[in-house]
């Protein structure tokens, strides 16, 4: 019988105490007793071993009196879970970047660690702010602490929830939120830091930055360029708000894109925008590679204007489908 | 295939484990007596299930237990609580009235 207490130690090793004597006792006299039934048919070596496995392992045995679950968070609390990590997380990239544009705002000469500064921040305290989120939701399903059921279930919900139509569920508006972000952070650059935009590389241990915008040229496209964004800003701002109606948002939007694509096209083949030594500074002295890229920059305008066309002409096309007038 | 069924089997007996568990505790028995009670009903239950769900059924109040001291053996014995019959009660009715549905749903197969 030493195989069973060893068995039974293996098992009650990993329950809390106030459950381990009863536990223990209570297997030792079950096992007994299948063992000798077994010992019917069997040896006592046979016998042993076949009760031994036909229990499972020790470690399955304990997960089954702790009602262990194979998961950290469960069904009844992952959508919380979820939810609240997503606002943690939310707020804490807008006051990272406003933070960071703030301190790049207010400092005379912008360095370049600054941005690797704040993606490297900003990676950090996701991973902790998650760490955390986790670890408190963790310790929820492990003690399987009571939460008012109204925040584990929205019970308030009524057929009125439904969008007007399939179209709207693709849209999310934290999505549009990161297009306006990403629209001010472009302003800020373009208009006050246009020298950081370009490309980087190291030389005699210190960056050196070629702008990739024409800074000889600024005072003519600079102008084209804030409306530009204010329409790709405007067209983030309706899509963003859910509350105004569908028509609204699939029309001011289309027509908001159109104009900010009229635009960039105009800008990019009339304006001399792009730095006309940017591809010397890359690749001094070799003009096959310069050549290489300047039609690479021109590449990557064309494949620019043609994707977003092509995604506002399929808009219009799913718009003109859905019995809207454009 | 065989793995879908076998994973399918497993969950249908899981939802009706308690029924049957609680539906033989009307006398008290002990862990491996009640065992060998459902395997004469033809309803197995592997032991390191049974021990650990008795104890949950134990804690939600369902069941109730006593030590005994029988044949110089401690034996903890399990019995159906005043709680547990009506929730007993419950389950049955429940049970019924979704079996004659199941069977008239799969009764005539594609109908």
């Amino acid at each position: 019988m030493k195989l069973v207490n060893i068995y039974i130690e293996e098992c009650v090793k990993y329950l809390p105490r106030r459950l381990k004597e009863d536990v223990r006792l209570e297997l030792k006299s079950e096992l007994e007793e299948m063992i000798e039934v077994a010992m019917n048919e069997h040896d006592e070596e046979q016998a042993v071993k076949l009760t031994l496995e036909s229990m499972g392992s020790p470690k399955h045995l304990a997960d089954q009196y702790l009602n262990k679950q194979g998961y950290l968070i469960g069904p009844r609390y992952f959508d919380i879970y979820s939810k609240i990590l997503k606002i943690v997380l939310l707020a804490m990239s807008i006051a990272f970047t406003v933070t960071y544009a703030t301190k790049a705002f207010f400092t005379p000469q912008l360095e370049i660690w600054i941005i690797f500064e704040f993606l490297a921040s900003l990676f950090n305290a996701s991973i902790i702010a998650f760490a955390y989120v986790s670890a408190i939701f963790y310790i929820i399903e492990r003690f399987e602490v009571k939460l008012d059921d109204k925040d584990l279930k929205d019970d308030t919900w009524t057929i009125k929830g439904l969008p007007s139509s399939v179209q709207d569920l693709p849209h999310h508006p934290v999505e549009h939120i990161f297009e306006i972000g990403f629209v001010f952070v472009a302003f800020f650059f373009i208009n006050f830091q246009a020298h950081l935009i370009g490309v980087y590389f190291q030389s005699a241990q210190e960056w050196v930055i070629t702008p990739i915008l024409n800074e000889l040229t600024r005072s003519s496209w600079i102008g084209l360029m804030n409306v530009w964004l204010l329409l790709l800003l405007l067209s983030g701002v309706i899509k963003a708000i859910v509350r105004l109606p569908r028509k609204v948002r699939l029309q001011g939007s289309i027509i908001l894109d159109g104009l900010a694509l009229v635009m960039f096209i105009i800008m990019v083949f009339t304006q001399s925008l792009i730095n006309p030594n940017l591809a010397q500074s890359i690749a001094p002295g070799n003009e096959v590679f310069a050549l290489m890229i300047s039609r690479g920059f021109l590449a990557g305008g064309i494949i620019i204007i043609v994707t977003s066309a092509s995604s506002w002409i399929v808009r219009i096309i799913r718009a003109s489908k859905t019995k809207l007038d454009i | 295939m065989k793995e879908i069924v076998d994973g399918l089997l497993l969950e249908l007996r899981r939802g009706v484990l308690i029924l049957g568990v609680l539906s033989q505790l009307d006398q008290k028995e002990y862990g491996y007596s009640l065992i060998q009670k459902l395997q004469i009903h033809k309803f197995d239950i592997e032991a390191g299930t049974l021990y650990p769900l008795l104890r949950r059924l134990e804690k939600q109040g369902l069941l109730e237990s006593s030590w005994e001291l029988i044949e110089n053996r401690p034996r903890r014995y399990y019995q159906i609580s005043d709680q547990g019959k009506i929730v007993l009660e419950q389950l049955k009715t429940e049970y019924f009235s979704l079996n004659t549905i199941m069977v008239e749903l799969t009764k005539g197969g594609q109908q």
